[in-house]
């Protein structure tokens, strides 16, 4: 009996970490000495082949083709009833009907009430009812996590659900005024030397006033020493 | 080959003057406008049009301008007279800027190009404007002295 796979249910945090005990079909790391009795008893004899490390594909259901005994991870594809290792099947909530699951097992979805995102309208802008911003999820195989327009590009497992947060204001446009990258650059220069007499003038003052050196250097944003070696010989 | 040495009012009086006009306007190391107005101090360079009031005046009027292009105000505020500790150069006992660096190498150049076993002062002058952009050529400009011509007279 294959199990549709289309709508994901709500799973528990940690049952990614289950599941992938569970696509182990045989030991951990190769075959125990102290079970060697039993090796010819199973249907496949001393070469299992049954996967001995976690599967690490993003997919909730496995086959297993009892004939040979073989497993195979395809994707969308159900697990046959009865080698479904008494786990599994527990652990998968029809997304709809059946069990309610728990409030912290449910998806956005369940638990927010809102559409799904689409790339014209991300999730990071859906407003709740109430006016909070809709929580960014972190679950991985949420479908509410935030994502960029590039999610499709990035791995699963290493990158973080939050997008980036460089925000355009950041970038400064040049005056209309100025037409020739000279002027520009010249005014950069002057802005440089202008920081650094106001720098001076200001390290100077708040030290006359008693300041400590660490206090003028936190007031910088720099280091105790960087402060120190460029104004302790002239103050 | 003959290693081109400072004639001795250079290595003693103009980077002394130098040191002391970076000093006056709170430059952390010697820059090219610094040995530009220490340049103008001496008699020979004088003589060839370049004044020392005047080219304060145009620097000051340089970086009034440059800031007043991007909408800066500068508020008048007197500049500490102490200048940072930067990494030294045994000449000067203060640091050398990039741009008088490149001054000082181009003196270097013009001088052996004629041949000649001294850097003297023209030779530094002749080095510190052959600079294409920066302070130096806008604030001679803004001075109203065409470089060409300057060059050619030296």
């Amino acid at each position: 009996v294959a199990v549709p796979t289309t709508a994901r249910p709500a799973r528990h945090p940690l049952e990614r970490t289950f599941l992938l005990l569970i696509y182990r079909r045989s030991g951990g790391i190769g075959r125990r000495a102290r079970l060697r009795a039993l090796w010819d008893v199973v249907l496949w004899g001393f070469e299992s082949p049954l996967r001995h490390q976690p599967c690490t594909h993003n997919h909730a259901i496995r086959r297993v083709d009892s004939n040979r005994g073989v497993d195979s991870c395809r994707r969308g594809e159900g697990l046959p009833a009865g080698l479904n290792w008494g786990v599994t099947a527990a652990r998968r909530v029809a997304p709809s009907g059946g069990r309610e699951p728990p409030y912290g097992e449910r998806t956005c979805e369940q638990r927010f009430d809102v559409p799904p995102p689409t790339p014209t309208n991300p999730v990071r802008n859906v407003k709740l009812t109430n006016g909070r911003q809709f929580p960014p999820c972190t679950r991985i195989s949420c479908q509410y996590r935030l994502r960029g327009p590039q999610s499709k590009n990035r791995q699963l497992g290493l990158t973080d659900g939050q997008a980036s947060t460089i925000v355009d204001t950041m970038t400064v446009k040049l005056p209309k005024n100025i037409e020739e990258p000279e002027e520009a650059l010249a005014a950069v220069g002057a802005l440089r030397r202008l920081a650094d007499r106001l720098e001076d003038a200001a390290v100077e003052k708040a030290i006359e006033e008693g300041w400590s050196w660490a206090q003028v250097a936190e007031a910088l944003g720099v280091t105790r020493q960087a402060v120190h070696k460029k104004h302790a010989r002239r103050l | 080959m003959a290693r081109t040495r400072l004639a001795a009012d250079v290595r003693e009086e103009v980077l002394y003057e130098a040191k002391g006009e970076a000093r006056q306007a709170g430059h952390g190391a010697v820059e090219a406008e610094d040995l530009l107005l220490a340049l103008s101090k001496r008699p020979e360079i004088n003589s060839l049009g370049l004044d020392h009031g005047e080219l304060l005046r145009a620097l000051a009027d340089e970086e009034t301008r440059s800031l007043a292009a991007i909408g800066v105000v500068v508020p008048q505020f007197e500049p500490s007279g102490k200048p940072r500790a930067t990494r030294r150069s045994a000449l000067l006992g203060m640091g050398l800027s990039t741009s008088a660096r490149n001054a000082l190498v181009r003196a270097l150049q013009e001088s052996s190009k004629v041949g000649h076993q001294e850097l003297t002062s023209r030779h530094l002058l002749l080095g510190v404007i052959a600079a294409e952009h920066g302070r130096v050529p806008r604030a001679l400009k803004i001075a109203g002295i065409d470089i060409d011509e300057l060059r050619s007279r030296i």
